[in-house]
């Protein structure tokens, strides 16, 4: 039954606090995504789950069973790294039976293990290569199987496909995902890319400067974050800063912004008092807009259109002196006057953070 | 006439036997922003290299204004070129201003007091004049990268050469930095060459996009027309998400060409006279590779009575087997029971996700103007979805 | 600055562009680079492997004076089985014992490590002839030697573990020392990737890391073999010390030499064995060196490395509990026991042996003589060394040209040519030339120059590998001309590898006996001061052991000064 669990578990590096206090909890059967910018101490917290460095304070249970001093190689899990790291000096298939061929299992069934794991992964073909030859993907492919052949429940993913082409690593994500679900398998998965994090796993770890910001699926952290970080973090949003004009039931504010720019929303969460300053954020493709003048609506004027692929950004100029976003699949032209509805349910509200919004949205 | 900033003719490059640049022709304006985009090993970094003169090109000539650059050395050129290595080849002894004032220092046209008048502006420029005695080890992915183009600003080139300026940083960061190195280089009205394998940065920032695949000139022009009218099947595969599907011709009917794909029959529509095919000769039994744009598919649940499309043609029935979310949108993956391809991706809003579960049964409709399709050995198709 | 008038600092600035404009144009650069390579074929190369030439013109005499000759022969054929007997055994083991503590330097992390990472280069310093003399006093029985050490452990008889020992001594801390470097760049993510699929330590070490090692291996099998066969000084006076007569073939040709340069200074002719016998041993040497040199390569290539099996239980056993801490103290104290004890015991015997007497009747003008004769030779053929090597090094690695490659192969030739036998040929070739007025000095700086330029260009080599082209690339692009782009972007990074060649080619240099005593033995440099002292007639062991620890102070403390100032400026931005 391999769970991970992580008590306390802080790691300094003389006067750096990589990890501090964590507390976390990774279930049977379930792929959870780790994403941060780097340097917020996700690799340092996979060294510690792995056994490469030892954590300062904390316990961390594999199965229920604290790891403290035991070495990487007693630790059961199987991991994939972000170097790769597959044997140059052996071939795709030795690579993919390494872990039988160090536990002194007979040739035969070895065979038969790397042999599958390379079906798996669709590299049968190429199982006589030496990695030089291979191409990146590939190289990965072979890394995968020689986790996999390890056949432990747990797997560990190192950035695994970080160091790949664009449309590489797009495709790897859905194998990885599909192999790790088909055979069961746990797995922690390290990653900087918001949308890769999003499309693989279960549920999100969001870290920042060693501490965890958020946990949550992908859709609960992008569609209703809890901090603003996680808000401009998980994906683009818009930040509009204002204060609380007027409040009028629970849920029900007249926000003001700059240059006696106001609106009214209803169904905002979150409980604000009058005169408050707060951040209003959006995602660019959430809001309703109409060229022609509304009620309740911040008007603006389109700066500049790009054609984004599946979508069109525009860059808006608001009266109240901000620059917004949006992506729509409708055509507009540059120049244009617009006028944008904010849906509440879709919009958060946040209190105005202290040090500045720049400083919390930072991300490095 | 004016003349073309930069102009390069029949350009060939050889290491040994391999071709890293074959018969590459080319015009670029002044003040363009040009991305050239092509996977590893498709020969971007030695194109740079061509230009920038760090490498000599085994035949063929390129101008500069007009004028032949092929036997002045890299430093005579004017071009400011930031290498591809993690930390943008900040030299790592010199200090933020050492690296910043490093191109006037060497070439010593300029006085001393005017060199530190440039480079207080450069740094302000880039918001980094508060940590002029940082050394490069002691800074930020980002900030390294806008000390490497503080000093290719104060060079004073009049054309930008980065190769993968965006590589060694986060993912989200670098979605926020593209737009601001796109804008700082455009403001100063430099002529850009932007190397990536990245075709969404490609889309995001370029005027005109450069796709090359092993070392020859794909196709070159602005990113919609790339994106929506493919040149080759390379071109349609590599930007966005695409559905390549494997088929033959059929027949021909009045609303389009029939293709057989597995068992299902797909109608495709010439998209223009020059994109006809009424111009190949046709044979029936020939192959033929579809490709199609994953937001180009419509789905709808199948549950829902839905009044009978107009289109008649190109509608399927399939399963979904699997849902990633993307954030904006999410893409499912549908497997249509016969077609000669196992699973169709579809992006749908994310908003919609709720809609659709694993093995939610779905309708989809493929508009045979949403398709785009190649003459080409499915062969080919194959080799380009293997990793 | 602000004391030079402006119109000064002006004039001063466009002579530097007008340097800089010059040295930028391409037949200069050419020029430059024809001369680099004029020298070394003809300067460095050529005298090296000029006996060989000479061997073949003057074949008749070698045939009439030694091949014919029996009691030469067998003189020549006996010196060279020892020589090689020697070298062979310490390579396997340097092997044996290098690995394992080489690993344990890189891969693990101990209180001790950056204590033991610098000793473990001190004795380097040590000139081979006043470590044999050491050696010799920690380990053999020492019937000569009047004050008996305490400590001593005086119970080698013969002359061959005496010479094992004294070998093993000088050559495995090189052999260490390449190791670890070359280990150290081999990825350590490939060990625990080995450990995540469950392997022991030492399985991975022995799977993962040790074949991926091979030309680590090939290095330092090439380096021990070269440095155990040229060994002149160290073995001669190892033999004296315990009184042996028996002889290595760098110590034949060492006597030889001194023999036929006796015979001419006293006027008469020399034996006319003399000089054909040298020729044709030292054209064995350099043969045989080649031939032991390319096997170790091809050796190390192909070589079965026992891991087709596995055997898990033992391996853990290896791997866990005590035994590594067991092992890690084990390495420690060999290497103390076998490197560091002998190599430093000699300033055990100065105490000891200290008396006013002695002070006094000392011939204080041939020592300091001796000593400057060294530091000059020394600091010239660097000096040299370090204005073409580096040069040479940047044709090699930066220039694209498959000359280069060929140049890379030849640069070693005079590295793996034994010292006797190189600075006999380089003598032979100065004394046959009629360009240059003969000058023993000369000749002899020339036979060291040769002998340390792969130091140099070696280690500039390795430093250029490290710096990735791109850099210059981009100072080139944003306007420096090449040597702008040497001076500001290549020289800072590459500087610390430069600094490491001159200090291994500086000690090399000041503590060579056998091309010295090959090219002149009229020159009495240091180490062959030494090797007077304790190989004459009346041996002046405390003087010798005095003399060799003056010398290494001054190479420690040229190597003191030297990192001081490279760490200095290193540290404000490293």
């Amino acid at each position: 039954m391999p769970n991970v669990q992580l008590k306390g578990v802080s790691k300094y590096f003389g006067r750096i606090k990589a990890l501090e206090e964590i507390d976390l909890e990774i279930k049977e059967g379930e792929y959870v995504g780790i994403l941060g910018p780097s340097g917020c101490g996700k690799t340092t917290l996979i060294n510690c789950i792995t056994g490469i460095v030892e954590p300062t304070h904390g316990t961390i249970l594999i199965d229920g069973k604290n790891v403290a001093n035991i070495p990487i190689e007693r630790r059961d899990f199987a991991m994939v790294f972000q170097s790769i790291a597959i044997f140059p000096h052996m071939t795709v298939e030795q690579n993919a039976a390494y872990g039988p061929f160090v536990r002194n299992v007979p040739k035969q069934t070895r065979g038969e293990i790397s042999e599958e794991m390379l079906r798996l992964v669709d590299l049968l073909e190429q199982k006589q290569l030496r990695p030089r030859s291979l191409s990146g993907g590939a190289k990965q492919k072979t890394a995968v199987a020689r986790a996999l052949a390890n056949q432990e429940k747990l797997l560990i993913l190192d950035e695994p496909i970080s160091a790949l082409d664009y449309k590489v690593r797009v495709s790897l994500r859905y194998e990885l995902r599909r192999l790790v679900k088909k055979l069961g398998l746990t797995a922690v998965h390290i990653t900087h890319d918001q949308e890769e994090a999003m499309s693989i796993s279960d549920r999100l770890v969001i870290l920042r400067a060693g501490r965890i910001v958020e946990v949550g699926t992908p859709q609960q952290l992008y569609e209703h974050p809890h901090t603003l970080f996680s808000m401009n973090f998980v994906g683009e949003s818009n930040f509009l800063e204002g204060m609380i004009k007027q409040k009028r039931a629970q849920d029900s504010y007249r926000i003001e912004f700059r240059n006696n720019q106001y609106i009214d929303l209803q169904g905002l969460k979150g409980d604000f008092d009058q005169g408050e300053s707060i951040i209003l954020a959006f995602r660019p493709e959430t809001m309703n807009y109409c060229s022609q003048e509304e009620d309740n609506a911040l008007s603006g004027t389109i700066l500049r259109k790009r054609f984004r692929g599946g979508y069109i950004r525009y860059e808006v100029k608001l009266l109240t002196d901000d620059l917004i976003i949006i992506d729509s699949q409708t055509l507009l032209e540059e120049k244009e006057k617009i006028f944008i509805q904010i849906d509440p349910y879709e919009a958060r509200l946040f209190a105005s953070p202290e040090f500045g919004l720049k400083k919390v949205l930072a991300l490095e | 006439m004016v003349k073309a900033h930069i102009e390069i003719q029949d350009l060939n490059k050889r290491f040994g036997k391999l071709y890293a640049i074959q018969d590459f022709n080319l015009e670029v304006e002044r003040g363009e922003y040009v991305v050239i985009l092509g996977p590893t090993g498709a020969g971007k970094t030695t194109l740079l290299k061509l230009i920038a003169g760090l490498v000599k090109p085994t035949s063929g000539k390129i101008y500069k204004n007009g004028e032949l650059l092929n036997n002045i050395p890299p430093e005579r050129r004017n071009m400011a070129y930031l290498p591809q290595t993690s930390d943008y080849s900040l030299f790592p002894y010199m200090d933020v201003w050492e690296n910043t004032v490093f191109s006037p220092k060497m070439k010593g046209d300029k006085p001393w007091e005017e060199i530190i008048a440039l480079g207080d502006e450069i740094l302000d420029l880039v918001n980094l004049r508060t940590r002029y005695n940082a050394y490069p080890h002691e800074l930020s992915g980002g900030m390294m990268q806008r000390v490497a183009l503080a000093r290719a600003m104060a060079a004073d080139a009049d054309i930008f050469l980065l190769d993968e300026p965006l590589r060694a940083l986060d993912a989200r960061l670098r979605i926020r930095l593209r737009t601001e190195i796109r804008k700082l280089v455009s403001d100063l009205e430099k002529t850009t060459f932007h190397v990536t394998h990245d075709q969404e940065e490609a889309i995001a920032v370029a005027d005109r996009v450069l796709v090359i695949n092993e070392g020859k000139i794909v196709q070159f022009d602005i990113p919609e027309e790339i994106y929506d009218y493919p040149s080759t099947l390379f071109a349609a595969y590599f930007f966005g998400t695409t559905n390549l599907v494997l088929a033959t011709r059929a027949r021909n009917e009045n609303n389009g060409e029939v293709v057989q794909a597995g068992e299902h029959e797909i109608t495709i529509k010439p998209k223009d006279i020059i994109r006809s095919f009424d111009k190949q000769e046709s044979h029936s039994d020939e192959e033929i590779v579809l490709a199609v744009k994953a937001e180009k598919i419509l789905v709808t649940p199948l549950i829902r009575t839905k009044p009978e499309s107009q289109f008649k043609v190109n509608i399927f029935e399939g399963t979904v087997e699997q849902a990633f979310f993307l954030g904006k949108w999410a893409n499912l993956a549908v497997q249509v029971e016969g077609l000669s391809k196992k699973e169709l991706h579809v992006s749908i809003p994310s908003s919609d996700l709720h809609q659709y579960n694993v093995g939610t049964k779905v309708r989809l409709e493929i508009p045979s103007e949403n398709i785009n399709y190649f003459f080409e050995p499915w062969e080919v198709a194959k080799r380009l979805e293997m990793t | 600055m602000a004391l030079i008038p402006s119109s000064h600092q002006q004039q001063l600035k466009q002579f530097q562009t007008r340097f800089i404009e010059y040295v930028s144009k391409p037949s200069v650069s050419y020029t430059w680079y024809f001369f680099i390579i004029l020298f070394f074929f003809t300067l460095v190369l050529f005298p090296t492997i000029f006996v060989l030439i000479y061997a073949v013109l003057e074949f008749v005499i070698i045939q009439s004076e030694v091949l014919s000759n029996p009691t030469i022969m067998s003189e020549i054929l006996e010196a060279l089985m020892y020589s090689i007997a020697v070298s062979v055994t310490i390579t396997i083991v340097d092997l044996i014992f290098g690995l394992p503590i080489a690993w344990i330097l890189v891969r693990k992390e101990f209180r001790f490590k950056s204590i033991l990472n610098s000793i473990i280069e001190l004795p380097l310093a040590v000139p081979t002839a006043g470590l044999g003399f050491s050696v010799a006093l920690f380990w053999g029985v020492t019937p000569n030697v009047p004050v008996k050490p305490f400590f001593a452990l005086n119970f080698v008889r013969d002359a061959l573990p005496i010479l094992i020992l004294f070998h093993f001594t000088t050559t495995f801390p090189y052999v260490i020392r390449s190791l670890a470097a070359i280990l150290d760049e081999i990825d350590i993510t490939l060990e625990i990737a080995a450990r995540t699929c469950g392997a022991s330590k030492f399985t991975a070490a022995r799977t993962v890391t040790l074949p991926l090692f091979r030309s680590g291996v090939a290095t330092a099998m090439v380096l021990s073999l070269a440095k155990s066969l040229s060994d002149t000084g160290g073995a001669m006076t190892v033999l004296a010390t315990i009184g042996s007569l028996k002889q290595t073939s760098t110590v034949l040709i060492g006597n030889w030499k001194g023999d036929y340069q006796h015979a001419i200074a006293a006027g008469k002719e020399p034996l006319g064995y003399l000089l054909p016998g040298m020729a044709f041993a030292s054209v064995l040497m350099i043969c045989i060196a080649l031939c032991l040199v390319f096997l170790a390569k091809i050796l190390a290539k192909q070589a079965k490395l026992p891991f087709r099996r596995v055997f898990p239980s033992i391996e853990w056993r290896i791997s866990e509990g005590t035994a590594p801490q067991a092992r890690s103290i084990l390495s420690f104290g060999f290497l103390v026991f076998f490197v560091l004890i002998p190599s430093f015991f000699l300033v055990l015997y100065i105490f000891q042996g200290i008396s006013i007497e002695k002070l006094l009747t000392a011939d204080w003008f041939l020592f300091s003589q001796s000593i400057l004769l060294s530091v000059i030779v020394a600091t010239v053929a660097t000096l040299v060394n370090v204005c073409l090597g580096v040069p040479m090094a940047i044709l090699i690695t930066r220039k694209n040209h498959p000359f280069s490659r060929i140049l890379d192969a030849l640069v070693d030739i005079p590295y793996v040519v034994p010292s006797a036998a190189l600075g006999f040929s380089v003598g032979l070739f100065w004394t046959t030339q009629i360009i240059f007025p003969p000058n023993e000095l000369f000749f002899v700086i020339m036979a060291h120059i040769s002998m340390t330029f792969p130091f140099i260009v070696r280690n500039t080599i390795g430093g250029l590998a490290e710096l990735d082209p791109a850099y210059e690339d981009a100072a080139r692009s944003l306007g420096a001309r090449p040597i702008q782009a040497f001076h500001h972007v290549t020289l800072p990074v590459v500087k610390f590898s430069i600094i490491a060649g001159a200090i291994m080619s500086f000690t090399r240099s000041i503590g060579e006996t056998g091309a010295t005593l090959a090219v002149s033995p009229e020159s009495i440099t240091a180490p062959v001061f030494i090797v007077a002292l304790i190989t004459g007639a009346e041996p002046d062991y405390f003087f010798a052991a005095l003399t060799t620890v003056i010398l290494i102070l001054i190479s420690s403390l040229l190597i003191f000064v030297l990192r001081a100032k490279v760490t200095k400026k290193g540290k404000r931005k490293a």
